[in-house]
Order: structure tokens, then sequence, then C-alpha cells
């Protein structure tokens, strides 16, 4: 009989251990938005060559113990391989930058996508992307 | 009268020589030895019985057997040479341990019959080497070193390989505690362990993926061995300021027998060498062992539940920005830290059939791991539970030929419940079947073995690990497999064995290495896998040869362990958005190495022993390049006294010394790490006090408290160095009711 019940109070601890078993959402915790105030370009557009721009980000993490670590612009010429035009290390909750530059390309037609990119410490990232088409 | 007597006396000289009845005596003494062994050339045993002797009626008359006693020299000779000795024998005093029967390999053989690189490591070794952790113990056996993220957080490396590569058995099934991931531990406490048997290097042949460097089997205490009764076993850690409590009571019965163990452990951070606080060391929990047991003539079964719940404080680079620096001797897990809860039924099965055994241990395990990353704020939170068995059919075809068939197989299931993941929900199955045979010839031992395998994994859709930004999608994968094994044994005298083996194994690659696609949290590589890396596969070539005197012991051995297909992480793939890409790769490699052990006893006792260990490897890729994480050269030197006699009878003593040489064969992008040497010492005695037995130990760890960092010890990457000095005391104690342990 103390057998038996030893046993039934070993297995009623095993069930135990499925009770934490449910699933958690994804908290969308990082915010990157574009400036939107005069003389920011905050949506996809047509450049003439030689044109400067200007491209705001803000961004922000709810959570303290997970700030923006990294900060990153990337540039991909006609959905090529991406490269970085800038990039910065934070460790920050609330971060904001500027990008301005001049279209250099002289090829009517050829499209920019410019990637702005915020990673936290738990890895996790967002980002916000605008594409820029030569005129 | 007289003719009566002489009647008697004929009659009883009759029956002597009809039974065949050995006597075995000291070669200095006229009383017969107790406890005497006979090992048959099939391995079975035969033991005296309660009047000091031996019937060896079942015996053949050719049959090489091994005539042994505790304290003894061991014998090689037959029932025949016995017959012209009038079945006396005289054995030599001896004070060497005797090799063990262990269980890890198709058959239960003792450890020099095995052409197997196999050793152990049992309870009171393990308690008096001073170890924290089950791995810290391990690393005490030549050629097997620690890798660790602080004390809680360590695994054992087997000749530089870990994790994946190295398959932990428990209860006689399969452990799975995640071990893909470096920074999970193997999580198992002390408490309740029998001994560890390790086999150095592959047996995938037996036991399937995973078993490629080398298996470590955790051998609980059997119920039918434990004598009735409680234990109470209390640790304190100095450095720490840590304790480890643990509670038996055992039930043991001709037929039946239950056990329940209870413990409970806490140690808070460490200090180094300099005296420095390693913040979030800390680990500590609680665990639950019982086991019922029954047997008859012809059936035995053990089935046990196990239960544990582990917490264990993690460290990385930037610690101070999860966590305030908190009271000195904090307990609390306000920090960041990994909560590991395990629950495992097992049942292992043997039946004894008409000219054969066959072995069943089947079982269940629900292995719950969650990252915490302070403030009970949980991102990873995994559930990985398996459903397994391991059948064996062994069955004597004759004298000295015995066949193996073995079958083992998995169902797995992994699932993400926390919002940052790193694998993906999968469902995986995998089967394994093998031959084996042994033949004995004489005083040879040959060892022949080849099995098939498959193995499946469905991996599904996981937000967070595909995603639309992200290259990776669910995948379905199958791989099958063959393996072999080849081996020999011979015994050459009464002091020389030679042994040799090539065996393969083989391993696919883990879910991480299929189908990672993120950022590696603390390292900060974006790390991609490639669900198309196809097996990784290896051979292990190795010899070994041991001689044993009175007065001299020497084990030597050397293998070659040649890869294919071997994956690791590879830098120079870029950039994502600022984080250098490491891609998981295959390219084929080789590690070789040798170990050797020397003793030496004075007095031709074990009383009174010196000791040498060498052990070092070098592990390469085809390219020329090191491998990551390999462990330096070891020099460990020892001294052991433990009287017999005397006031001091039932005491031990020791000194050691361990020097780790500098590790300059490094990986690109790892950085080297100096030589350092460790000075450790021990003493204890066994009291009795009516009923009670008492055992007291102090062991001393890094008795100069040297700072060191260890080459597998990933926090040196953070500055962080190894524990400095720690003084363990225990008090066990042992209350047996009048019921002896049955053999089991």
């Amino acid at each position: 009989m103390k057998n038996k019940f030893l046993f039934l109070f070993s297995l009623t601890l095993f069930a135990t251990s499925f009770s934490s078993c449910k699933k958690e959402d994804d908290e969308n915790e990082l915010k990157i938005n574009f400036k939107t105030s005069g003389g920011y370009t905050f949506s996809d557009a047509t450049i003439a060559t030689g044109e400067s721009f200007k491209i705001g980000v803000d961004c922000s993490t709810e959570k303290a113990k997970d700030p923006i670590i990294k900060f990153n612009i990337s540039e991909s010429v006609n959905n090529g391989t991406a490269t970085t035009v800038y990039s910065e290390d934070l460790e920050s909750q609330n971060y904001s930058r500027d990008y301005e530059a001049v279209m250099q390309d002289s090829v009517s037609g050829n499209t920019h996508k410019f990637t702005f990119t915020i990673t936290n410490r738990d890895g996790i990232n967002k980002q916000k992307n605008i594409t820029l088409t030569v005129e | 009268m007289k003719h009566c007597l002489l009647w008697c006396v004929l009659l009883f000289s009759c029956f002597r020589m009809d039974a065949q009845i050995l006597s075995v005596y000291p070669a200095d003494s006229g009383r017969t030895i107790t406890q005497i062994r006979i090992i048959r050339s099939d391995g079975s045993m035969v033991n005296s019985g309660p009047d000091s002797w031996i019937d060896l009626s079942s015996i053949q008359e050719n049959d090489t057997i091994r005539v042994s006693a505790p304290g003894f020299s061991e014998i090689i000779t037959t029932k025949s040479e016995l017959k012209t000795q009038n079945f006396k024998l005289f054995l030599n005093s001896l004070e060497v341990s005797l090799p063990e029967v262990l269980v890890s390999s198709y058959r239960n053989l003792p450890e020099n019959n095995s052409a197997l690189s196999i050793t152990h490591l049992n309870s009171e070794e393990i308690n008096r080497s001073g170890a924290y952790s089950l791995s810290n113990a391990l690393c005490h056996l030549p050629g097997v070193s620690e890798l660790s993220t602080g004390s809680g957080i360590s695994k054992p490396s087997i000749r530089g390989l870990y994790g994946n590569r190295v398959l932990t058995l428990f209860s006689g099934l399969r452990f799975d505690n995640q071990q893909w991931q470096d920074e999970h531990g193997l999580g198992l406490p002390v408490s309740g362990i029998d001994r560890v048997e390790v086999i150095k290097g592959p047996l995938s042949v037996l036991y399937g993926t995973e078993a490629m460097g080398g298996v470590i089997n955790i051998i609980q205490n059997s119920p039918f061995k434990t004598a009735s009764g409680s234990q109470i076993n209390t640790g304190f850690f100095s450095n720490t300021l840590g304790s480890l409590i643990s509670a038996q009571v055992n039930n043991s019965g001709k037929n039946k027998a239950n056990s329940l163990i209870l413990s409970a452990e806490s140690q808070t951070d460490y200090f180094d060498g300099n005296n420095k606080r390693v913040l979030n060391s800390r680990f500590g929990g609680y665990n639950l062992q019982s086991a019922w047991a029954f047997r008859n003539s012809r059936f035995r079964s053990i089935n046990r539940y196990y239960f544990s719940y582990y917490r264990f404080g993690f460290i990385f680079n930037d610690i101070l920005h999860f966590m305030e620096v908190d009271a000195r001797r904090s307990r609390n897990f306000s920090g960041p830290h990994h909560n590991v809860m395990l629950n495992l039924l097992s049942s292992e099965n043997e039946w004894k059939l008409k000219n054969s055994t066959l072995e069943l241990n089947a079982g269940f395990q629900s292995n719950l791991r969650s990252e915490d990353e302070g403030g009970s704020e949980i991102s990873l939170n995994m559930h990985l539970m398996t459903l397994q068995y391991l059948l064996r059919w062994n069955i004597e075809l004759a004298d000295n030929l015995s066949l193996v068939i073995a079958n083992s197989s998995q169902l797995q299931s992994n699932d993400n419940y926390g919002k940052r993941k790193l694998i993906p929900d999968a469902r995986m199955a995998e089967t394994n079947a093998s031959v084996y045979i042994n033949y004995r010839p004489g005083k040879w031992s040959l060892e022949l073995s080849s099995g098939a395998g498959y193995k499946w994994i469905h991996a599904l859709l996981t937000p967070g690990v595909n995603s639309e930004e992200k290259e990776i999608s669910p995948f379905s994968t199958a791989r099958s497999f063959i393996n072999a094994m080849a081996g020999i044994s011979r015994q050459f005298g009464a002091h020389l064995i030679f042994k040799g083996n090539m065996a393969s194994g083989v391993r696919v690659p883990n879910l991480a290495e299929l189908s990672s696609n993120g950022l590696h949290e603390g390292f900060y590589t974006y790390e991609l896998g490639n669900p198309n890396l196809k097996n990784e596969r290896n051979i292990n070539t190795a010899i070994e040869m041991i001689w044993q005197s009175k007065y001299f012991g020497f084990a030597g051995s050397a293998y070659s362990n040649r890869f294919g297909n071997f994956v690791f992480l590879e830098p120079g793939y870029g950039e994502w958005f600022g984080f250098p890409v490491y891609k998981y790769v295959q390219r084929n490699a080789l590690i070789y190495g040798t170990e050797m052990k020397l003793s030496i006893y004075p007095l031709g006792k074990k009383s009174f022993s010196l000791g040498c260990t060498v052990s070092g490897l070098e592990a390469k890729l085809d390219s020329g390049e090191f491998l990551p994480w390999m462990p330096a050269r070891k020099l460990k030197t020892e001294i052991k006294i433990s009287p017999e006699k005397g006031k001091l009878k039932q005491s031990f003593f020791y000194v050691n010394s361990n020097y780790v040489f500098a590790q300059n064969l490094v990986y690109s992008g790892e950085t080297s790490s100096p030589a350092y040497a460790l000075l450790n010492a021990g003493c204890g005695k066994d009291l009795q006090a009516g009923k009670l037995q008492i055992s007291l130990s102090l062991v001393a760890t890094n008795l100069l408290n040297r700072a060191y960092a260890d080459h597998l010890s990933r926090i040196r990457n953070f500055g962080q160095l190894n524990m400095g000095r720690n003084i363990l005391f225990q008090i066990k104690i042992n209350h047996n009711s009048k019921n002896k342990p049955n053999e089991k």
C-alpha cells in the first residue's frame, strides 16, 4: 500500500510538469517610425540625380532591460545585396537619427532601397525601409 | 569405529571430488579467502558460497577462467590446471581494485574484458573529489574535461567532444537536456548515483546518433543492491557557502524493493582566486527520485520516477545591465537565470528465457527549460518531450560465442512557448537496430557489430524563427545511416591486457545547426543554419595497453578520430545589418591524442599508492586550422593513503596536483589560455556507532587559491575566472536495518 502511495505521489508531481505550458504571444516592444515633418522623405519617392534627401527615424523600446543595442542603415541597389552605409552600437531605450545624402546614381529607373534596422539585446529587431527611384 | 570414520572420509572426499570444490588461500597464510569470484570466458560469474568455496562442476575442463578476490591478484587458469593442484589455489596479496562489471556496452563485462575504452567513477570517488556537479566530478577521469559557463552550467567533454556529440544515458535510456546549446548544462545532481561509466569513442552502432564522441552512462542506485534502512548525506561548501542535503529511505526484500530520495542544493555566487565575486554564478534546486522494483527467478523490473527543478544563474558580458549587485551571499534569482524542470519515468526489465536474456528499457522524459531575463520575465521557454525504448536480446550460442540483437527507438517533440525562439517547433523520430557478436577463443576476445538507423526531423512553421525577412523555411528531412564496430582484446599472462578497436559514429545535425536564423544572445553574432547539412560521420581507431602487477600499474591509450562533415560555426559571411554573420558549415577534421596513467604501490598494497596521469590531444580541420574549444594537455600527480590497520583504519588521505598546460592550439578568433596548476587534498574516516555508519570527509580543491581560467570556461571571454579555493565538508549517516542487500 505504501509503495503504491509513493508511486502515485510521484506521478502527481510528474503531472504538474505540464501546468505552465501556455504559449506566450510575441510582444511588439520595438518601435521605429519615420519622421514626417517638413524636409523629411518618409515614403517611397522618385529622386533626381544630384538631388539631396533626408530620412529621419525615431526608435524606441518599451523595456529598459532590453535596450536597443544597434542601429543600422543599409542600402540595396536594384534589389541586390544590402551594404551597410551607417552603423552605431547603442545602449538606449530611445534613439533618433537623421540620414542625409545626395543621389549620385545617374541611371534612370535604378532603385535604392534604404533599410533602417534596430536590434535589442534579445536579438529581436525591427525594420523600416524606403525605396528611392532615380528619375 | 575406525572403519566408519574411514568410510566417512572417503565418502566426503568423493562428494567433494564429484562437486569439484575449489578452495582459495592467501599465499602467505592458511586460512581460506572469502568472496571468491570466478569469471568465465563468456563473462558470466560464479561467486563463492558461505563457506568460502566454489563448486566448479558447471565449468568446462578447458574453459579459461579468472579467479579473483578482493585484495588479491587475479589468476587466469583452467579447471584442468586446478585439478592438477587438487582444486587448491593460492593467491598473492595485491591491493589493487578489481575491475567492476560494466554495463554500458552490449554485454555486461568487466572493464578489462571489453575492447572499448571504458572507465568508471563510483559514488565514493565522486564524493571524495570535492566536485560541485557531476560534470565537475567526471573531469577527474583521463580524457574527460568540463565545458562550463560558471560553476552551475557545465557539461562533460570527452576527448574534445561534447554536447550533441556525447550521448548521456540515465536510467538506461538516452537523456536529452537540449545539449545543442553550449549554455545548456548537463543539469543532473550527484545524489542517488551509484556510478558513472564513460565510454571514450563512438558507440553509435548500439545507441544511434550522437554517440560519436562517447557515452556517459549515469547509473542510479539499484533498490536491490541497497540495504534496507535510511541515509542522510549533507555537504557544506566554503567558497559558495553552499549546502547539499539528501535523505534516502530504502526497503529491500528478497523479491521486492523500493527507495525514495529527496535532495536539495543551494550555492551562492563563487569567489575566484583573486577573491573577486563572479556575479550570478549561483545555482540550486531540488530533486526527488523514487524506485520500485520486483523480481522472481525469471524476471526483474526496476521502475523509476525522477523529478528535478533547478535554477542556474546565467553569466554573460554585460550582466550588470540586467541585474544590480545584490547581497554577497544572496540566494535569490532576481537576475537572468535558467529554469530547468525534468520529469523522467523509466522501466528497466529483464527476462531470463530458456537460453537467453531479453532486456527492455522504456521511458518518457519531459524537459521544460525557460530562460528568465530577470524579474520573472521569461524570454525563452521550450518543452522537449521524449518517448523511447531500448530492446536487447542476448543469447549464448556456445561457451565462447555470444550474440546480441538490439533495437532502440525514440519519438521527440520540441515546442516553444516564449517570445524568443532559437530553434523551431519540431517533431523527430529515430530508430536504430544492430547485431553484435563476441567470440572468445582462449584468451582472445573478438567483438564485431554492425547496425543501421533512420532519423526523421519535421520542423514546423514557428513565428519568430520563420518569418518574411528570414531565409529559413520549415523543413522536413529524413536521414539513414549505418555503423559498425570491431574490437579485439587479449590477456597476456597474468598482468598484461591489450585492446584495440575501430568504431564508427554518426550525428544528424541538430535543430540549431539546421535552422538557426538569428542573433545569438550575449555574443551578437548572426547565425545561419542550413537544412541541407549532411550527417556528421566519424571513424575512431584506438589501442590500449593495461599492465597490472603487485607494485606497478600502467594504462596507456592512443586514438585517432577522423571526422567527415564536421559541423561548426564559421565566420566571414558578411554582415547582417551591422552584425557579423556566421554560418554552420561542414569540413573534414581529425582529432588524435593519448592518455596514460601510471600507478606505483611501494608496499605492494592498495593502501599506499603514487599515481601520475597525462592526457593530451590535437584537433584540426583538413585546412590546417585548429578546432575551437579543445582541452589543453593535463598532468596529474597523486599520493593516496588508506590505512587498513590501527586507529586510522577505514580512513583515507590524498594530495594531488593538476597541471594544465597552456592551450595555444586555437581556432582563429579564439583566445589562447595560459597554463595553471591546482593543488587538491582530501581526508576522511568511516565510523561505526551502534547501528549507525558515519562517514566524514573534508576535501579542499584549489587549496592554494590560484587565480586561473580554464580554456573550456566560456566566461573567460568575459574576463571571469574559475572558482578559487573551496573546502567541502561532508557527513553521511547510514542506518541499516537487519536485512542485507541482495545482489542485483
